[in-house]
């Protein structure tokens, strides 16, 4: 190489190289079941979460469980916006739902991949 | 930042610094079928991982003729105690549960007897040459629906993804897991399914009332640079 940094593990594997990219989080925040700005009568709504810098192209969102889940325990959608991150708790796509999501709280984590 | 360590890559990338915490892997290994009647593959880590949060679970299923599914994922232990997690697959018309897999956290564990180490503003470890960071390779979220069928387990709406299968990445599998909003209060089970006859990756959704939309993110990472 002509220049960087690379690093093996302990058997001497290469693993990061001058080539290499990480997933770098940029954003990582508990969202609760509340708060929502509500956009209909079944209580379908959205919170926004400021991350500057991010774009649909650049960076991608998801939560994940903070905790143990029970069978019938539904999950946050996630959208990634410009400068912003916004958390639905339903299908943007659906107007057939008929509920919106159950759990408590989940984490929004952001990731930058360029 | 003013002041610190930045590792830019060929592409003028920063690839680690000391700002951010990185991904990095804190364990790998394969799963195999051994409960549930060979439906589910349950893992014990090698050693307990310290997180608050559960950690993140990334799995690649073994290429076989067919199709090969993740769901219904749990995460065993509790906070700073995990110990495992388990994938299921999602009858005995896919391939039994089969693998390889690897977990990361957003921070790293001191274990590095030689090597390197970066701490945060705050004195937070943020990478240990003897965790080595997972390497990003794709995320999308725009996944297309395709058909729907009707399985053993129930409705089932395929979506598939943007990209074929590749065989060297895992996904993350973390989200698949709790249901999703649909028609019906109880929500949709979710599922990864991949089809290695036809090389394609689907998410798939399975209630009494289906949407034919699908927002899920899919996450793609490796090990090695």
């Amino acid at each position: 190489m002509a220049y960087g940094m690379r690093v093996w593990d302990a058997s001497g594997n290469l693993r990061m190289d001058e080539n290499s990219f990480t997933v770098r989080i940029v954003l990582s925040v508990v969202v609760n079941n509340s708060g929502w700005t509500i956009v209909n009568s079944q209580g379908a709504g959205y919170q926004d979460f400021s991350c500057p810098g991010v774009t649909p192209s650049n960076a991608s969102a998801t939560c994940l469980p903070v905790a143990n889940y029970t069978s019938n325990e539904t999950q946050f959608e996630t959208e990634v916006r410009t400068d912003v991150v916004r958390v639905y708790n339903y299908n943007r796509g659906y107007a057939g739902f008929t509920n919106p999501a159950t759990t408590a709280s989940m984490r929004l984590i952001v990731v930058r991949m360029s | 930042m003013s002041y610190g360590f930045q590792f830019m890559n060929n592409s003028d990338v920063v690839t680690l610094d000391s700002e951010f915490a990185r991904l990095v892997v804190l364990d790998q290994g394969a799963y195999s079928p051994n409960a549930e009647s060979g439906l589910r593959a349950n893992v014990n880590f090698s050693r307990v991982i310290t997180s608050q949060e559960p950690p993140l679970i990334f799995a690649k299923p073994t290429v076989v003729s067919g199709q090969a599914a993740i769901t219904s994922v749990l995460i065993y232990g509790s906070p700073g105690n995990w110990t495992g997690f388990g994938i299921r697959t999602r009858s005995v018309n896919h391939a039994p549960p089969n693998g390889t897999w690897f977990v990361g956290a957003f921070a790293a564990q001191g274990v590095s007897q030689y090597g390197m180490q970066l701490f945060d503003g705050s004195g937070k470890l943020l990478f240990d040459s003897g965790n080595p960071c997972a390497v990003f390779t794709a995320a999308y979220q725009n996944w297309a629906y395709a058909f729907t069928q009707t399985l053993d387990v129930g409705v089932t709406n395929f979506f598939s993804s943007p990209k074929p299968i590749n065989t060297v990445d895992y996904m993350l599998i973390n989200n698949y897991s709790m249901n999703v909003v649909a028609g019906s209060n109880s929500g949709a089970l979710v599922a990864s399914v991949w089809d290695f006859t036809n090389g394609t990756l689907y998410a798939t959704m399975t209630s009494s009332a289906n949407s034919q939309t699908f927002y899920l993110p899919a996450l793609f990472a490796r090990l090695v640079a």
